[in-house]
Formats: structure tokens, C-alpha cells, sequence
């Protein structure tokens, strides 16, 4: 009996003493707050939509704050219809955008899903959005034999671009502006920069121009690949891409040795720029080729005293602008001082955009305040005879103009950049002027908010002008990144529906639509959004009206 | 014999006496107290290795009445993350031809106070206040989109890490989602018009939070890649194009 007791009492003692105390911790951290309005992830019905009808989003919690919060479409403040716990219906309000619904409750602001507002502008349903996407900027495009060149600084299109078939700067694309299986520029790229300008010369060759400085025909790798180094940011090429080239006479360093040293095969068009990007090449009554941009000199090659691996240079110091005559040699009667050998002063700024005027008179913008010596702010013209400043054209503003386009129907000229004054006027970023430099007050451009204007350019179509920058807002109504906006500068609401543009356009190319029967629009630039889609610098949109 | 034992004896005396003593480099010094008496501006001042030139930008900008009213959580950019911000509007002002910003003031009180909005809300929550956000499954765990003080969107929210067990007898791992350490994250809305879409804000982690001043909470934002005013881009733009000074 006392062994038992023992026995037990040991037992007991055995169980409670090495019994560790099962005790949970305090949670480290409190339950977190659970939003109390949520938007379920279903499409609202319907998921596309005129304006003027009822639309309906599943999103629970909001009967508990009926009448403590506000709907919005798209910073659009929409009216109630009807309202459950588990949905809500609201009247499309007539200023509404293709965007997200929001509620808002006090200093919360709950986001729900995406409402397409139709309107007068499409992206073309045979534009692959997701394919005919190029790697980098895209400056301008012109037709081809089956479609169109596109150029800029890219380096790959539609992820086509390998090593037997490189794309640099210019790509091959179908009508509807897709990528073509034929590639005139197939193996044949420039290398060293973008490609910001091609001009066609005669029928059947392009002079091509931008910021390169070599040009590479890739024949597979195999010994006939061959690189032209003497392409100093210009160069003539036939339609089908070849470089325009011409056998020349040089030194033979090696006559025993290499008896065929004396010939090489460079670029026919001899002469270029340093120092600097073109940003614009024009081409003139006389059949000539006015270039600007940001270079210091002119550059070309004296073959007669060169030898295959010492180039002798001909370089002039002639900033911003030249004239050059079809074989790449300059003109002397262009911005050329026969006194100083050399052009006028350099710009204090950069250049950014330039025109030519039907009179070959030219009309440069950028950032400058000097140029030639002169005060100019921000915009200057040059006389298209002589390359010097006409000083006729009074014009200046209050800070950088980043883009400038002409209309030759309209004889108008468009500014745009982060001025806010123009000759004194107040302007918004966006000017209309007329070719002797005076504004034309019928063009008022609103006030824009959250942001900047970076291009506006003129179209055919309906004289509408185009407009992108990084605002959000024109004249009060929500508008993000790009509009559509009428000669007078007020939106037209039918198309602008869109929703959120992001980025800068550099160029816009309009084309007839045989589907739709009004036209296209090519959509060039800096941009990866077009109405809330991922869109890759390049764009085909339809007019639908 | 004997000696043996008292050898024996000692040498179990000796463990009894120093054996359990608790070592002295052990220094618990508790539960960190984020308790600071003053203002959230005061807290601010009182910190000058981190805080100089945010307290100077906001005297600029006229704010430091904004943070010493009741109820405010600010979310404080450190020194380098204004310096980081300057120096890239340095460079894109020198893009844009224009000369090199070497101060502070030499920017305008508007731009300051525009970008330093974003930072300052009119309620006072600490990390268990703010629902739960995870990047990566955004529907269900959003975060709140909250308004700031200028009317800027922002989202705030704690992310939930996953507790992880790994036994190296075994090789096994074992997760117990969203059951790890929290940290908040404030995240800036380039658009307003891509709400939803992550990809498109700029979020910046919280590396100290619930400081706790008297008149709300400060949250520490970690210095390595932030940039002050959350977008580069927009305050570059700003100090490039619309500094009036």
C-alpha cells in the first residue's frame, strides 16, 4: 500500500514536473483593419458603354454608408441609382472617361474596375497592340512599297530583331502598320544612334539622317559584312536599303603587298556633322538639304589624301545648321561666313524641334536664348537663302518650346513646350502662331493641370489638333496625357472618351481607312499606355466618325 | 581518500555558485519606447543626423504648422533621400540647359510644399492601424488609398511576411503565410487614372515605425532607393519648369 503511494505520488510528481506550461503568447501584432468597402474583381455590367445609361458594379459595403460616400467614373462624380449591399447602380455622368470607378468615403478612396467609355476613336482591330511594339522611341515614319518605314531609336520591333537579321532604327511594316516578313533594310542597319529623319530623293533613294555614325551591311556574318564608318549622321540610301556608294581613289600604303589598296568603297554621300545629333532634315526647292540640330562642324572626307586606315577630315565649323548639296559636300552660300570660314555662333541651348516653312524659310525651337550671337529666346527663324537670322520674325517666349509643326492647308504654325508666355500674351503651353512670328488669338488653349505639354501638332482630319503631355486635367475636365482638340482649342468631347495616355508623342501620320471610311492615325513617340492598355511606342488608331 | 571527496565536494560547490549566473553582457533593456515628448516637428528638430535639411524644407515650404497640429501621421523622408532627389533634378536640369541647383531654397516654397504633401495625412495610425497589402495579390490585400494632405492619392498599407521554418534534419520548410513580421509601405499613384494597376505606383518601405510624438505618429521611410516626392520625374519637371524662384 505504501509502495502504491509512493509509487502514485512519484507518478504525479514525474507528470507535473516536467509538464512545460502550454501557454500561448499574446499575438505579436493586433488584427489588422479589413477595408470595409470592396469592389469585387468582375467587370461591371455593362463592361463597355455609350454615354447616358446605367451601369452596374458589384462592390459590398456601401449600404452601410449610404449617404457618407461619392461614386465617381473617372474623376466624373456619378448620381446613384440603385444601391444593395452587395451592388450599386449609377447614371454614367456626361463628362465621363474611359477609367476606373471610385468611391469615396471621407479621406479613403476605394478603387474598382475598369469602365470603357466608347467614343470616337479606337485603336484599329488589325494593329497588334501587343506585337507591333518597337524597344525604344519612334520619330516618324513615311510609305513603302508595301506599307511603311518606320524609324527611331529602337533596336528590336514585335521581338523580331537577332543577329542574322538586326533592326536598328528603321523597320519594315505592313498597311496596317504590323510587321512586315519582308525587310527592304534586312541585314542592313545604322549603328551608333536614332535614325530621326528620312527624305526621299528622286524615285528610288532616301537621305537618311539622325544621330548615327556608321553604317552596317551584315551579309550573315559571313566575309562580305561590311561596316561604313565615314557616315557622319547622314547618308543617301536606295528604296530597298542599300547605301548609296561610289569606289573612290586613296593612298595605297602597301602597293607590293596589296596591290588593289589603292580603291575603297565608301558612302556616296560624302559629308555630314560632329559634335551632335541631327534632329531635322529638310529638303529644299533648289534640290538641296538644309540640316539642324545639335552639332558643332561639318565633316567630310578628303579621299585623295586618306589612306584605308587614316581618314583625312574636312571639318568647318558650322553649329545648329547647314545646307548640303545632294553629294554631302556643304554649301558655301548657307550660314558660311567666307571671312571667318565658319557659320554663325552655336546656340546656348539645345535644339529641339525645326520646320520649313513652303519658302524654304526655317523656323527652329528649343531651349536656347542665344542663337548666332543674337538674343533669341526659344525660337528663331532662318531665311532658307542665306542660313542667317531673319529678323523680321518677332517671336519669343518664356521657356523651352519642345515641339513645332505647320499645317500647310491652314498656314499655321503650332508651338508647344512649358512656355507660358508668348510675345508677351499668356499661353498655356500651346501657342498658334502665323509664319511672320505674330499669334493668332482665334487658337486659346485652356488651362491644363497635374502636368506638362510636350507636342501638339496639327491634322487634316477635321483640323484637329493633337496635343500630349503628362496633365491630367484641360480647361477643368479629366483628361490624361493626350486630346483631341478643335481648331479654336476647345476639346471635342466625342473623342476624347479615351483613358489614360502615357508618355510623349513625336510625330502623328495620318492615312486614309477604306474599312471605316474616315481616317487612320499613326501614333508615334515615348509611350507605353493608350486608353489604360500596354501600348509599345507605336499605335494605329481609327477615327469612327 | 577524503581529499578526493572534498575535491569532488568543491568542484560541485563551485558549479552550484557560478554555474546559473546570468552573464552581465546581458542587457535587457525591454520593449523599444517609441514615446517622444513634443511635437512631431520637435521630434524632427531633435533629430538633426537625420533630419537637417526635411526640417529646413519644411520651414521653406511653411509646413511645420501642418505637423504640430493634433492628429497627423507623417511618413519622414530621411537627409539623402531629398539629396538623391535633388541630384537627379540636377541632371535633368542640366538636360534641359539650366544651371545646377547648390540649395535648397533655391527652389520655390510651392514645389516644396506640393511634394511634402504627400508625406503628411490628417490621422493619426500607427502599423496595426493600416489593412493589410501584398503587391503581389492586390485584389485581395489593396491596401487603402488614402488622401494625403494636398488631395494626392496615396496608398498605405502592411505587408504581411510569410513565416518560414526550415528543419535542416529533415530538409523540410515550412510557411505559414502572412504569420511573419509586418512593415508598412506608402506607395505613391503616378496616375490616378491606372489606380489598380501596382506596376505604375512608386512604393517606398518604412523603416522605423510608430514613433509616437504627442500629437500623432511618425513613420521613418527607408533612405535606400527613395527619391523625396516619390517621382522622380514629376519633381525633376517641377524644379526644372515651374521653379519661380
Amino acid at each position: 500500500m505504501l509502495l502504491k503511494t509512493i509509487g502514485f505520488v512519484l507518478f504525479m510528481l514525474v507528470l507535473v514536473s516536467c509538464n512545460k506550461d502550454l501557454v500561448l503568447a499574446d499575438p505579436v501584432y493586433p488584427k489588422g483593419e479589413t477595408p470595409p468597402v470592396k469592389f469585387s474583381t468582375d467587370r461591371p455590367v455593362p463592361a463597355s458603354t455609350d454615354l447616358g445609361g446605367n451601369v452596374t458594379f458589384q462592390v459590398s459595403g456601401l449600404k452601410a454608408n449610404e449617404g457618407n460616400f461619392k461614386f465617381y467614373i473617372n474623376d466624373a462624380e456619378a448620381q446613384i441609382v440603385t444601391l444593395t449591399d452587395k451592388s450599386i447602380t449609377v447614371k454614367i455622368p456626361p463628362t465621363a472617361i474611359t477609367g476606373n470607378a471610385s468611391v469615396v468615403v471621407g479621406d479613403k478612396t476605394y478603387y474598382g474596375p475598369l469602365l470603357y467609355i466608347n467614343g470616337g476613336l479606337s485603336v484599329d482591330p488589325n494593329f497588334s497592340t501587343a506585337g507591333s511594339r518597337a524597344n525604344g522611341t519612334t520619330f516618324g515614319m513615311l510609305p513603302s512599297p508595301n506599307g511603311f518605314y518606320l524609324y527611331g531609336g529602337f533596336s528590336d520591333f514585335n521581338n523580331q530583331a537577332s543577329i542574322a537579321v538586326p533592326i536598328r532604327g528603321v523597320v519594315n511594316l505592313d498597311a496596317n502598320g504590323n510587321y512586315s516578313s519582308t525587310q527592304y533594310l534586312m541585314n542592313r542597319v545604322f549603328d551608333g544612334g536614332a535614325v530621326r529623319s528620312i527624305v526621299p530623293y528622286g524615285t528610288d533613294r532616301f537621305i537618311v539622317s539622325g544621330g548615327f555614325n556608321s553604317y552596317f551591311w551584315d551579309e550573315s556574318n559571313n566575309i562580305f559584312d561590311r561596316r561604313f564608318d565615314n557616315v557622319f549622321g547622314i547618308a543617301s540610301v536606295f528604296t530597298q536599303g542599300q547605301l548609296d556608294s561610289m569606289i573612290v581613289d586613296i593612298i595605297n600604303t602597301n602597293p607590293e603587298a596589296n596591290p588593289d589598296g589603292g580603291k575603297d568603297t565608301v558612302s556616296a554621300f560624302n559629308g555630314g556633322v560632329d559634335g551632335g545629333d541631327i534632329v531635322r532634315t529638310f529638303s529644299t526647292s533648289d534640290g538641296k538639304y538644309i540640316v539642324v540640330g545639335n552639332f558643332l562642324v561639318y565633316r567630310s572626307v578628303f579621299y585623295p589624301s586618306s589612306s584605308a586606315s587614316s581618314y583625312y577630315s574636312d571639318i568647318i565649323f558650322t553649329p545648329n545648321i547647314l545646307k548640303l548639296n545632294i553629294n554631302g559636300s556643304i554649301d558655301s552660300t548657307f550660314n558660311y561666313n567666307k571671312v571667318t570660314k565658319s557659320g554663325g555662333e552655336r546656340a546656348s541651348g539645345t535644339i529641339l524641334d525645326a520646320i520649313k516653312l513652303p519658302n524654304d524659310d526655317i523656323i527652329i525651337v528649343g531651349n536656347f536664348n542665344s542663337f548666332h550671337g543674337v538674343s533669341k529666346k526659344f525660337i528663331v527663324k532662318i531665311k532658307g537663302s542665306t542660313g542667317q537670322l531673319d529678323n523680321s520674325f518677332i517671336a519669343n517666349a518664356n521657356s523651352d518650346i519642345r515641339s513645332i509643326s505647320y499645317n500647310a492647308t491652314s498656314g499655321k504654325v503650332l508651338l508647344s513646350g512649358t512656355f507660358s508666355e508668348y510675345n508677351g500674351t499668356p499661353v498655356n503651353g500651346v501657342a498658334m502662331i502665323n509664319a511672320d512670328g505674330s499669334i493668332d488669338p482665334s487658337f486659346n488653349f485652356k488651362e491644363i493641370r497635374g502636368g506638362l505639354v510636350n507636342f501638339a501638332s496639327q491634322i487634316e482630319y477635321k483640323n484637329m489638333i493633337v496635343v500630349s503631355g503628362s496633365f491630367t486635367h484641360y480647361d477643368d475636365q479629366v483628361r490624361p496625357g493626350l486630346m483631341f482638340l478643335d481648331r479654336n482649342g476647345n476639346l471635342i468631347p466625342e473623342y476624347n472618351r479615351f483613358g489614360l495616355f502615357r508618355g510623349r508623342l513625336n510625330a502623328v501620320y495620318q492615312v486614309p481607312n477604306t474599312t471605316t471610311g474616315y481616317p487612320s492615325l499613326f501614333l508615334m513617340g515615348s509611350f507605353d499606355r493608350f486608353n489604360n492598355t500596354d501600348v509599345g511606342n507605336f499605335l494605329k488608331i481609327n477615327f469612327l466618325f | 581518500m577524503k581529499i578526493k571527496t572534498l575535491f569532488v565536494l568543491s568542484i560541485l560547490t563551485a558549479t552550484f555558485l557560478f554555474g546559473c549566473r546570468k552573464n552581465e553582457y546581458f542587457n535587457n533593456t525591454g520593449l523599444a519606447n517609441g514615446q517622444f515628448d513634443g511635437t512631431i516637428m520637435q521630434y524632427l528638430e531633435s533629430k538633426p543626423d537625420y533630419f537637417d535639411s526635411l526640417v529646413k524644407i519644411i520651414n521653406i515650404a511653411g509646413m511645420a504648422e501642418a505637423l504640430n497640429k493634433p492628429n497627423i501621421t507623417f511618413f519622414a523622408p530621411p537627409d539623402s533621400t531629398i539629396r538623391a532627389a535633388l541630384f537627379s533634378a540636377n541632371v535633368f536640369r542640366e538636360q534641359n540647359g539650366r544651371a545646377r541647383i547648390n540649395s535648397v531654397n533655391e527652389i520655390s516654397p510651392a514645389i516644396w510644399r506640393k511634394h511634402l504633401s504627400k508625406y503628411i495625412f490628417n490621422f493619426a495610425k500607427s502599423l496595426n492601424d493600416f489593412s493589410q497589402v501584398d503587391f503581389s495579390n492586390i485584389t485581395s490585400y489593396g491596401g487603402q488609398m488614402y488622401t494625403s494632405y494636398a488631395g494626392r492619392q496615396m496608398n498605405i498599407g502592411a505587408v504581411y511576411t510569410d513565416l518560414v521554418n526550415r528543419n535542416p534534419q529533415t530538409q523540410t520548410v515550412t510557411t505559414i503565410r502572412y504569420a511573419g513580421y509586418r512593415y508598412l509601405v506608402i506607395s505613391f499613384l503616378t496616375s490616378p487614372f491606372s489606380p489598380t494597376q501596382v506596376s505604375t505606383w512608386v512604393t517606398a518601405p518604412v523603416s522605423t515605425a510608430n514613433i509616437r510624438p504627442n500629437n500623432g505618429f511618425v513613420h521613418i521611410i527607408k533612405y535606400s532607393n527613395h527619391q523625396f516626392g516619390f517621382d522622380v520625374t514629376e519633381f525633376s519637371e517641377d524644379v526644372t519648369f515651374l521653379n519661380n524662384n
